[in-house]
């Protein structure tokens, strides 16, 4: 700025009249007040009045500095929202939101044709089943009741030298 | 601003709240982070600042003028002024003798000045400006650039401030020689 000797003087001669003047009681302007003069948007009068307690409080200019940089936030914890939320009582929801009952959903329909078709279809199926395991079920039993006749015959015979053997269908016999 | 209804806020409707309680606790952390200690203090300071915000049916926030100042901007500086409020709390008074001026602090037996000084004699921007590059010891760009004015606008407050002062005690040297 000037030079050193220069420099010197001048703060000397600002301590002295540091030293006399004193410190003057400026009240703290309020944070609108803080805020305009931040942003550059007060007249003379009012920033005048900032600075003066400014000029007391010099510490606050940092304030002023950081409310003009207010870029990229950091995003806050869960638990900071969370508390800072419950300080106000109330539900989550909107104003004028209403709440709905809730209601099963009725079946639906379906047409006659279908449900008819259906029916039919299931019914046709259980007769199908029936006939097959029917039909295989008699099959079955005239095999089983076959055989058992033949048995009886051939034990009625008595012939010696006849064994069940016989009736099997071996190719080499 | 964009989403925050603030009329919303202000009667105190919990969805507007948790919004703007979503949207600028950041802010809010960020502005109080260099002021806090680390740990759980930082916390402490960003929910006294939510609670300062809607204490007495939110009084501090419904002195928020939108046509005056950018709602961020104001949110930082009441941050700030509440983390400092707990911080002088916490701590007694203490004044780093740095900060103090030489003169207070001599002890010669040079008879204390009987002078008042004239009310005015400096304008406050000069104050601050002297007070900044003597006590703060910050350079000449840097006040400008805290004060959002030009270097040059510094410089010449400074040289103003000073001739001002020179001139008071001049006469008042010249006075005290006569008598």
């Amino acid at each position: 700025m000037a030079d050193k000797g220069v420099e010197a003087q001048d703060r000397r001669l600002w301590q002295r009249w540091r030293a006399l003047g004193e410190k003057s009681r400026v009240a703290e302007p309020d944070a609108m007040l803080l805020a305009a003069y931040a942003e550059g948007r007060l007249s003379e009068a009012e920033a005048e009045a900032v600075e003066a307690w400014l000029a007391a409080t010099p510490e606050a200019l940092s304030d002023l500095v950081a409310a003009r940089s207010t870029d990229h936030p950091p995003i806050a914890e869960e638990r900071i929202l969370d508390q800072a939320s419950d300080l106000v009582p109330g539900s989550t929801m909107p104003a004028g939101a209403e709440i709905l009952p809730f209601r099963p959903r009725p079946p639906q329909r379906l047409p006659q044709w279908r449900t008819a078709l259906a029916w039919s279809s299931i019914a046709a199926s259980l007769l199908c089943a029936s006939l097959v395991g029917f039909s295989m079920g008699s099959d079955a039993y005239a095999n089983l009741s076959g055989s058992q006749a033949v048995d009886t015959a051939v034990e009625g015979l008595g012939a010696p030298g006849l064994d069940s053997s016989y009736f099997s269908d071996d190719s080499s016999t | 601003m964009d989403s925050i209804d603030l009329q919303a806020l202000a009667r105190g409707e919990k969805p507007a709240w948790d919004g703007f309680v979503r949207r600028y606790a950041g802010l809010i952390l960020a502005a109080v982070r260099p002021t806090a200690r680390p740990g759980v203090e930082l916390e402490d300071i960003v929910q006294e600042v939510f609670t300062r915000l809607c204490k007495d049916n939110f009084r501090l926030l419904k002195t928020y003028d939108p046509t005056r100042a950018g709602l961020s901007t104001w949110l930082t500086i009441v941050a700030r002024s509440t983390a400092r409020d707990m911080q002088r709390r916490r701590q007694p008074p203490i004044t780093p003798i740095d900060s103090v001026p030489e003169v207070m602090l001599s002890v010669t037996a040079e008879p204390h000045e009987k002078l008042r000084l004239p009310e005015g004699l400096l304008s406050p921007r000069q104050k601050l400006v002297l007070t900044l590059l003597y006590e703060r010891e910050m350079e000449v760009a840097e006040i400008a650039a805290s004060l959002s004015i030009d270097p040059q606008t510094v410089r010449s407050t400074h040289h103003k401030a000073m001739l001002k002062l020179r001139e008071h005690f001049a006469d008042h040297d010249t006075a005290r020689e006569v008598k």
